[in-house]
């Protein structure tokens, strides 16, 4: 266990060093400066270039950035005066996790139970509706979503229509986001209770006369969700890293708009911020994912993760 | 640094924590939640039950990306400069008239002013606010090694010695360039002579000087308190790094999600000021915007172009001109057969006559611009008080006079001059101006000018214009100060602006002239001229100018707006019937 | 029993020829292809969803010369139509006074371009990734495998704008971002497959027969990879689909005057508050009912693929 985990924080460092370089010749490609006023005299752009060590060839850049990474120092924003990258990305992240979470919260159990309702009817009108229901809500894109109930529900004053601070604010985005993933897991687990309710054990289980409840929660519940539960790492990291479209459509200070904002102004020492940032939590998730499946699934062992 | 790494490890430990806690009860009812949104519940700015008596105004504005005035470059920036700081001289209520702001009085003495700083006026924290202030904040904003967006504009204004600061190539050593700077900055023509009295030497007179005393950049700053904080990297980066000399002063600044302004009790006239509080919230996006107005989330927005005709007869719509002018540079510079066709005077004429500038702004604007007549947009200030520059020269408008069959002749001339076909031509433009770049594109397109619009954004843009990778690029310009040379100062060979080729010697002659004129009259004669010269080469082929719809609610009152330099003033602004 | 009256007791005739090959035919042991049809058919839903396809597909060709309006043309007399019968604007018009019904169609066809084309680039490349990863094994794969595990560390919206702003925004940029961003899972999907027929009897067997690793994946190993390929395919179109409509969303979506239904729909949203709300809902229906048919059709193409995965 220990020799493995020392493999796995071996090669995430490989890995992180092998996106920073990427990215950051990446971003290096992109046409422009971060500087843009047409009026600026070369004279003082050349020292606003100089001030941020843009002067330096692009080898040296990297090596220095990459030094100041190995210490923690991930550089200040360039769009906004002095802001350090490290800050922008926490206090960006808060807002992001926590309409993540929210959706989270609902989508999930809803769409579990709406899935195993699905499965338990199957072939009823129930199962229909909840089939189609779970198809078109996945198929919507989420912009239309978000402003189609920012139209409806805030048009009406019933809560806010965009911005941010009060726990009414977070309603609205969290619903147009957990939409498409409510969809997700009710399809997802209702093929997880049909696949499970065909197997043997549930026959047996049949057969040895237990009732339709144990059977159902005790034996075809638990088993359906091990794939929900595996999934989940993954979905839980691009849930909270943020939406661009809804925090743009409903002007939430999140890690979305920020990416996007950073990107496009050529903020490159944000974007890398966030490149890394959210590289480390994707890998972190992959190693959750793993343990998971250890102890969902006693047949696999963590050692044996990787194939 | 160690600060750093622990921020990092609180963030990772955060996000780890959330995650197993919610792998753990997988969707059950979590207590993740709550916390987490505790700390947003404090700040209850949008509640609805606002008390009867407080002067609340809710507005939108983008996070400001420098509030240190020196460093002061966006529009939101300078709107927020404006209102919680002040400079010598402030804009009136009417939106132009100049009043006294922190300067009682001046003289002027040949190309020198001398201002007498107001006696009383303090800081935020209390010190007195003085002419020395004011010396180190200018000389800051024109260090070199501060790269100051604005810091062309004491070389504008004709400071003494201004441009050798400013524009200086600083040297790699340290101590040199410390050594080098200092004696700069002491042989630039500003002075505080004592506390209260501030010397500044031009050396020649600038028709705009004292209406940029009113301009962020020239705002003053503590040089102890901005030590204290860290100087440049410190000043004015949260709400409590900086010193406030204006009617507000900022009391909270969640970044990229609102900035709280609350009256400045130190703020030498605030028995002027209504308002107890200015909440400016960051919403990019314009149909947010409007979404937020009409459920009253904001009081005021300025109406996106789509949305005029919806709004334009609404009683709560102002319409402001504002002074610019949008117009499409050719570039003479470019390679190719394109190029061939952009230096050819008679396709570059074709394109300035062949296109109907009325319909454009119908089409395209809702009505809101006005068709571009010159390069100096109407409003701008003319010879006379009573007449703009625009209404005084009402000829230029034959260069553009929309003519299609004289534009179809001289597009089949310049074809047979240059003897090939005419290629597509690229169009950059903004994705704000995809509307009226569509109108154009076909109505060239009907003239037998085909043209490609690609959407580049402004880092992209400031390249191509360096580089001359480019056939046209709908560009603009904002006047900057309420006088024609804020336009046309740009076209001299020594600008740096125009970068299409365009180069005269007779207009770099004509500029200098202007520059040592007193006479206004004749000054003014010598501006026409400079304007006929860049029209008549048409490689600047002004398209519209700018005008916008505010929406505002009824009971807000008294806001100054300004068509140039910074956008609001809401020194005097209240809420009255709500 | 009974007995042929027509052929004499203890009497043989030879067989004719041609009417044995004639019932040989009947019992020709079905195609793969033909099996999964035959499956497939009796999934209703995957039957609307082909006909739906196919509906949108020919409007897609048909539509835009069903009226004489042109996409790009503008008509200023016309602004922002209600969909009406009359001058033959079934979508109403633009802010331009462009025919909705024209730009919906050409934008519904840019989307399904983009979509089958950076779908097929991933096929391309995450089967060639995928088949030389999982049929090599060993160091290669180990190597192949965790450059996709870097690769999916960066996300999918980074790399697709910065190759849009790189590329300089435009269909083909568009393709080749959404195509670089999504090969990954192919690749992996792929390689799945050829560990799992690897071991399978009849590899072993051409592999003992000598047969070349080259043409080992082209005969043996790709063929057999169809059914879960296809089946990955249906739900990259859509995902692709999706973003575009995101590119369009930040402005990096097909250049003006074309369109595609995401900047449909985005430049849709600004009429939702300005009484023309059918310049954003026709487009948004139109993708929404692409992207649902496509998934449904995976699902039921799924199922009949491989009937022991059916759920």
């Amino acid at each position: 266990m220990g020799k493995y985990l020392l493999r796995r924080f071996a090669f995430m460092i490989i890995t992180l060093w092998v996106i920073i370089t990427i990215s950051f010749f990446f971003m290096k490609l992109l046409p422009g400066t971060p500087f843009d006023d047409e009026r600026i005299p070369e004279a003082v752009l050349e020292n606003m270039m100089a001030q941020y060590g843009l002067d330096k060839s692009i080898p040296e850049q990297y090596v220095l950035y990459l030094t100041n990474v190995v210490q923690g120092d991930f550089g200040v924003s360039y769009r906004i005066k002095n802001r350090d990258v490290t800050t922008i990305i926490a206090e960006k992240f808060a807002p992001s996790a926590i309409i993540g979470i929210h959706a989270l919260i609902i989508s999930v159990p809803l769409g579990i139970i709406l899935g195993m309702i699905a499965a338990l009817r199957r072939g009823t009108a129930i199962d229909y509706a909840a089939v189609g229901f779970a198809v078109i809500g996945f198929a919507i894109p989420s912009f239309v979503v978000a402003v189609a109930l920012q139209y409806l529900i805030a048009g009406n004053g019933l809560l806010p229509s965009a911005l941010w601070g009060t726990y009414k604010h977070v309603i609205l985005p969290s619903i147009a986001l957990a939409l498409s993933m409510f969809a997700y897991y009710a399809r997802m687990m209702r093929s997880e209770m049909l696949e499970v309710l065909g197997q043997d054990y549930i026959k047996t289980a049949k057969s040895k006369g237990l009732s339709r409840p144990v059977i159902i929660f005790k034996h075809a519940f638990r088993n359906s969700l091990i794939p929900i539960i595996t999934s989940l790492p993954v979905v839980i990291l691009f849930t909270i890293s943020g939406s661009l479209v809804i925090e743009q459509i409903y002007s939430i200070p999140g890690l979305g708009t920020e990416l996007v904002k950073s990107v496009l102004s050529r903020d490159y020492t944000v974007s890398m911020g966030l490149t890394l940032f959210y590289a480390v939590m994707y890998i972190v998730a992959l190693f959750i994912v793993d343990i998971l499946y250890s102890v969902v699934d006693p047949r696999i062992r963590v050692a044996g993760g990787s194939e | 640094m160690k600060s750093r790494n622990k921020r990092m490890m609180m963030i990772l430990a955060m996000f780890i924590a959330v995650m197993v806690g919610l792998a753990a009860c997988s969707g059950e009812e979590s207590t993740t939640s709550q916390p987490s949104n505790t700390s947003n519940t404090g700040n209850d700015n949008n509640s609805d039950e606002v008390s009867g008596d407080e002067q609340v105004l809710n507005l939108t504005a983008g996070e400001p990306t420098a509030l240190n005035p020196g460093q002061a470059n966006y529009s939101q920036d300078q709107l927020i400069t404006n209102n919680i700081q002040e400079g010598l001289m402030r804009k009136g209520l009417d939106g132009a008239t100049l009043e006294y702001g922190l300067a009682e009085s001046y003289e002027v003495d040949g190309f020198t002013y001398t201002f007498k700083i107001k006696e009383d006026v303090i800081w935020s924290n209390g010190d007195p606010i003085t002419a020395h202030d004011f010396e180190f904040a200018w000389k800051e904003a024109m260090d070199p090694r501060n790269a100051s967006p604005y810091s062309w504009l004491f070389e504008l204004i004709a400071l003494e010695n201004a441009a050798e600061l400013a524009y200086m190539e600083v040297p790699e050593d340290e101590s040199e360039a410390e050594t080098n700077i200092q004696a700069a900055k002491d042989a630039v023509g500003i002075k505080a002579l004592d506390d209260t009295t501030l010397q500044v030497t031009l050396t020649r007179q600038h028709p705009a000087f004292l209406e940029l005393t009113a301009f962020p950049t020239f705002f003053p700053v503590n040089q102890a308190f901005y030590e204290q904080v860290g100087g440049l990297d410190g000043y004015a980066t949260e709400a409590d790094t900086m010193l406030y000399s204006g009617p507000f002063a900022i009391s909270e600044w969640s970044h990229d999600e609102k900035i709280v302004l609350v009256k400045n009790d130190k703020y030498w006239d605030k028995d002027a000021v209504k308002l107890d509080k200015i909440v400016f919230s960051d919403v990019a996006d314009e149909n947010t915007q409007v979404q937020l107005y009409s459920s009253n989330g904001v009081d005021a927005i300025r109406v996106p172009n789509d949305y005029v005709d919806q709004y334009k007869d609404s009683e709560e719509a102002t319409q402001y001109a504002r002074i610019q002018t949008w117009w499409f540079v050719l570039n003479m510079e470019a390679d190719g057969v394109e190029g061939e066709f952009l230096r050819n005077e008679k396709f570059r004429e074709a394109m300035a006559i062949g296109v109907n500038r009325e319909e454009l702004v119908n089409v395209a604007f809702g009505g809101l611009h006005v068709p571009g007549t010159g390069l100096i947009p109407p409003g701008l200030a003319g010879a006379t008080p009573d007449q703009d520059y625009r209404s005084a020269n009402p000829e230029h408008t034959d260069f553009l006079a929309y003519d299609f069959e004289r534009a179809q002749q001289l597009l089949e001339e310049a074809k047979a001059e240059v003897g090939q076909d005419l290629p597509t031509l690229g169009l950059s433009i903004y994705e704000r101006q995809s509307k009226e770049a569509q109108y154009l594109q076909e109505q060239y397109r009907k003239l037998g000018v085909n043209l490609e619009i690609t959407v580049t954004d402004s880092k992209i843009r400031k390249s191509l214009f360096n580089s001359r990778d480019y056939h046209i690029i709908y560009a603009g310009w904002f006047a900057d100060y309420d006088e024609p040379s804020t336009y046309l100062d740009l076209f001299s060979s020594t600008s740096g602006f125009p970068k299409n080729g365009f180069a005269m010697d007779e207009y770099d002659a004509l500029l200098e002239q202007t520059q040592n004129t007193t006479d206004k009259e004749e000054k003014y004669k010598l501006y026409a001229e400079m304007e006929s010269l860049v029209l008549s080469n048409f490689s600047f082929i002004p398209m519209s100018h700018d005008g916008f719809y505010s929406l505002q609610k009824s009971y807000v009152k008294d806001v100054a707006v300004h068509s140039t330099g910074p956008s609001r003033t809401y020194k005097w602004a209240y809420i009255s019937g709500k | 029993m009974s007995i042929n009256p027509s052929t004499p007791e203890g009497k043989f005739t030879p067989l004719n020829k041609e009417t044995l090959f004639a019932n040989e035919k009947d019992y020709k042991s079905v195609s793969f292809s033909q099996d999964v049809w035959r499956r497939l058919k009796k999934h209703k839903p995957a039957m609307v969803s082909i006909f739906v396809l196919i509906t949108i597909t020919l409007f897609v060709f048909v539509g835009p010369f069903m009226n004489e309006h042109d996409a790009t043309a503008q008509n200023y007399e016309v602004i922002k139509l209600k969909p009406t019968m009359e001058g033959s604007y079934w979508f109403g018009t633009d802010d331009l006074g462009r025919d909705m019904w024209t730009r919906t169609w050409d934008g519904a066809k840019v989307s399904l371009l983009i979509g089958v084309i950076a779908a097929l680039l991933d096929v391309v490349f995450g089967i060639v990734y995928g088949v030389i990863s999982g049929y090599f094994g060993g160091r290669t794969d180990f190597i192949m495998m965790r450059f996709i595990e870097i690769i999916v560390g960066i996300p999918n919206i980074i790399i697709t704008i910065l190759l849009v702003i790189i590329l300089e925004p435009g269909i083909t940029a568009i393709i080749i971002a959404i195509a670089v961003s999504g090969w990954a899972g192919m690749a992996r999907l792929v390689r799945g497959q050829v560990l799992s027929l690897k071991n399978r009897e009849f590899i072993l067997a051409a592999r003992s027969l000598g047969t070349k690793p080259a043409k080992m994946m082209r005969v043996h190993l790709i063929p057999n990879m169809v059914g879960p390929v296809l089946v990955n395919i249906s739900f990259t179109i859509p995902y692709a689909i999706f973003a575009e409509a995101v590119l369009s969303f930040i402005g990096l979506g097909v250049p003006v005057p074309d369109a595609s239904l995401g900047t449909l729909i985005n430049d849709g949203r600004k009429f939702l508050l300005t009484g023309s709300p059918y310049l954003l809902f026709i487009p948004a229906t139109i993708l929404t009912l692409i992207v649902t048919a496509f998934s449904i059709f995976g699902d039921g193409l799924r199922d009949a693929v491989d009937p022991r995965l059916r759920k």
